[in-house]
């Protein structure tokens, strides 16, 4: 088992990981765990071990620390993407299905006011398609799918993002 | 003003409504009300001329009465009808909504069940499909119908057969 902490990296920093790198992998998982908003190679991975790990935590500069093994590189390059694209793509449809009944709902709802003899009803008032689709409960499935990678990389914040 | 009978249209019978007459329209007034998704020609109207002598004798077969004049006529083609169509387009994209939706449920599924440390994700089996699209039913197509059946006087005709 590996111990790496995750600094961001500097703009003018000319360093990046090599493509395929453990490195490279670890800043991915961070970016996903911490829900960073920019690219992965925004990050940098520093073994835990070093003097610049602990320079960063004197800095205050760490963001997260990650543990991994060969086997659980393996499952994020093999599996984990595969599932949180097919994660992000079950939102985007969920988003989409959203906007386009709101859409849907809005014309009607117009067309129900402009109307001379439908006055007095509003059909969004009998269908809430935020509510509705919420209920599926797929916050709650991309929660576990969060918790499990916690875990398996014994994710640890350090340092909050600021906005 | 003019009553119109609406009776099934037996298939295969070669009869339609004239495209954009009262008769068609008569149809259409009787699928709204029955609230039931039917095909096009599904239904055939035809005016009743003289109810006196045949209104007894028809109704046995009828399955509703409409009556229309131009008044009505107007706010059906100016109010109702777009009204409808927006309401049919709610549905429409519920359906497809859901269509994607449990596409992607299925591909998320597949992806877990792949997985060698992620198959203890049920995702069919968590996610609440079908209780959440049961509260997506949406009820203005409910408020058009009675409406439309109150303006247009519309009858149904129940027929007990033995």
């Amino acid at each position: 088992m590996s111990k790496y902490l995750v600094i961001p990296r500097r703009a003018d920093s000319p360093m990046t990981h090599s493509g395929g790198s453990t490195e490279e992998t670890i800043c991915e998982i961070a970016k996903n765990l911490l829900r960073f908003p920019g690219p992965s190679d925004y990050l940098m991975a520093i073994p835990a071990n070093t003097k610049v790990a602990t320079f960063a935590l004197v800095k205050d500069d760490a963001l997260c620390s990650i543990e991994v093994t060969k086997k659980t590189l393996d499952t994020w390059r093999k599996d984990v993407t595969n599932i949180q694209d097919a994660i992000n793509s079950f939102q985007s449809a969920k988003d989409h299905a959203e906007t386009v009944l709101d859409r849907a709902l809005a014309d009607l709802d117009e067309a129900y006011e402009n109307s001379t003899g439908f006055q007095g009803y509003i059909p969004s008032d009998d269908i809430s398609v935020y509510g509705a689709l919420e209920e599926m409960g797929a916050n709650d499935l991309d929660y576990t799918f969060q918790r499990t990678l916690q875990e398996m990389y014994k994710f640890q914040v350090l340092r909050r993002q600021t906005a | 003003m003019t009553k119109y009978l609406v009776f099934k249209n037996q298939p295969g019978s070669g009869q339609a409504n004239v495209l954009g007459s009262r008769e068609e329209m008569a149809c259409t007034i009787a699928k709204v009300v029955s609230q039931d998704a039917l095909p096009k020609d599904f239904y055939i109207a035809y005016p009743l001329e003289n109810p006196h002598s045949t209104w007894e004798s028809l109704k046995e077969t009828a399955k509703f009465s409409v009556e229309i004049d131009d008044e009505r006529a107007e706010l059906w083609e100016k109010e109702i009808l777009p009204l409808t169509d927006l309401s049919y387009a709610i549905d429409d994209a519920i359906g497809e909504a859901y269509s994607a939706i449990v596409e992607a449920a299925q591909a998320l599924d597949h992806a877990c069940e792949k997985s060698k440390n992620f198959q203890n994700i049920k995702v069919l089996q968590n996610i609440g499909m079908d209780r959440a699209f049961d509260n997506l039913e949406h009820y203005s197509f409910g408020e058009i119908s009675e409406k439309v059946e109150e303006i247009f006087e519309v009858e149904s005709f129940h027929h007990h057969h033995a």
